[in-house]
């Protein structure tokens, strides 16, 4: 059983992982869950919380800034005009590493267009919109873990 | 043996394919099959179909990975289902099941499954499976090593052959084997007798585990479970983990 140094260790760890991939993101806020610990960095929402349930001590850390291993559920973006994960698993943006995007900044899209992958045991699943718009962003990183409900893209609707 | 090529002759292709209930497409050499199929399952005029390749020249594995084939060496094919099976990932962690069910009355024992659908005989991977889904179809693709005597030089270390195991296996035998066995686990009555033998054929159940999951570094546990929705339960020093992406790589 690891006692309560090597949690903070831990959790040290994982935040500065995740600082150092929110510094190259357009992500604002990220959450990794590792047993018992659970860590978010946001970028501008104050400090970051480490989580760790007693016994295990919690470990404190302030980010300005992260990214990516887990886009939180828990966002602030206004759930009208974002395409959420309908599952967990890896998102992918592209339907192979060679091909490209299936959207990007400005793309316009229609309600059942496919936006996205996510990979779960080995079924890559179509994720499409639901919604006509233009992309305005991309939260989600290709490539990267997502939780389900967590935000992939937001649209300025049509 | 080895009968495969016998699909290239449409009357004995439309036979076979009346059999196992399935339109059959066979190509000589092909980029992928999957890719195929997807196009084929997009089709709304699309009743099931299985499609057959002896070479892939674009073969996928997930992420970065290709299947790399030479030419009549693996069996190499794609299935349509449409609608898709209830609890569509589920089924594509039991598609390994369903290989091998479909080696065993060939004489192949002694096989194992590495989570999620890996199938491994002594010692390597012989099998892999990879899916794609959609709202009212999902594509499931399987290559199978059956006749290479060298591997490449990439795969060698963890990749073998049903040949380099000491099996003569008729591709077009294990073809109808591995339908009609994924027929059985694309009813989810059937899941739970299937989800008993993955985790009596598991190698990773009961092992040291290193979990990479994307984007966050890798941590390490033992695989104490599986659960019925085909999660991995990874017991670490923090807690209990449900892996259900990733590559889990099996420690010694």
């Amino acid at each position: 059983m690891a006692d309560g140094k090597g949690v903070r260790a831990e959790a040290n760890a994982l935040v500065e992982e995740l600082l150092a991939r929110l510094d190259t993101s357009d992500v604002r806020e990220l959450e990794v869950t590792r047993g018992t610990l659970r860590v978010r960095v946001a970028k501008s929402a104050g400090p970051a919380q480490t989580y760790a349930p007693a016994p295990m001590p919690a470990a404190q850390a302030l980010a300005q800034s992260a990214g990516p291993a887990v886009v939180s559920a828990d966002h602030s973006i206004a759930t009208t005009d974002a395409i959420t994960a309908p599952l967990t698993g890896v998102f992918y943006l592209s339907p192979s590493p060679q091909a490209p995007p299936f959207v990007q900044v400005g793309s316009v899209v229609a309600a059942g267009d496919v936006i996205g992958l996510i990979e779960a045991m080995k079924l890559f699943n179509e994720i499409r919109t639901t919604k006509n718009g233009r992309v305005r962003k991309i939260v989600a990183t290709s490539g990267q873990l997502v939780r389900a409900h967590a935000p992939l893209i937001e649209l300025d609707l049509a | 043996m080895d009968r495969l090529g016998l699909l290239a002759d449409p009357a004995v292709r439309s036979a076979f394919g009346r059999e196992l209930g399935r339109s059959i497409e066979y190509h000589a050499s092909i980029g992928s099959t999957q890719d195929r199929a997807r196009e084929l399952a997009r089709s709304d005029a699309s009743g099931p179909t299985l499609v057959v390749a002896d070479q892939q020249t674009a073969g996928h594995g997930r992420g970065e990975k290709s299947w790399l084939s030479e030419p009549r060496a693996s069996l190499l094919a794609s299935w349509t289902f449409r609608p898709a099976p209830a609890e569509p990932a589920l089924f594509a962690l039991l598609a390994g099941v369903a290989v091998t069910k479909a080696l065993r009355p060939l004489g192949v024992a002694d096989l194992g499954l590495k989570w999620p659908n890996d199938v491994w005989l002594t010692g390597g991977k012989i099998a892999g499976c990879l899916a794609h889904g959609a709202a009212d179809h999902v594509v499931i693709g399987i290559g199978v090593n059956v006749w290479q005597r060298e591997l490449a030089p990439e795969i060698a270390e963890t990749a073998t052959s049903l040949r380099r195991a000491g099996h003569d296996i008729d591709r077009l035998a294990l073809l109808a084997r591995i339908t009609s066995q994924l027929d059985v686990i694309a009813d989810p009555a059937n899941h739970p007798a299937a989800l008993t033998e993955w985790r009596r054929r598991s190698i990773t159940l009961d092992r040291e585990v290193e979990v990479t999951e994307a984007g966050i570094a890798p941590f390490r546990g033992k695989a104490v479970a599986l659960a019925d929705d085909g999660a991995l339960v990874v017991e670490t020093p923090y807690g209990q983990e449900r892996v259900i992406a990733g590559e889990v790589r099996v420690l010694g």
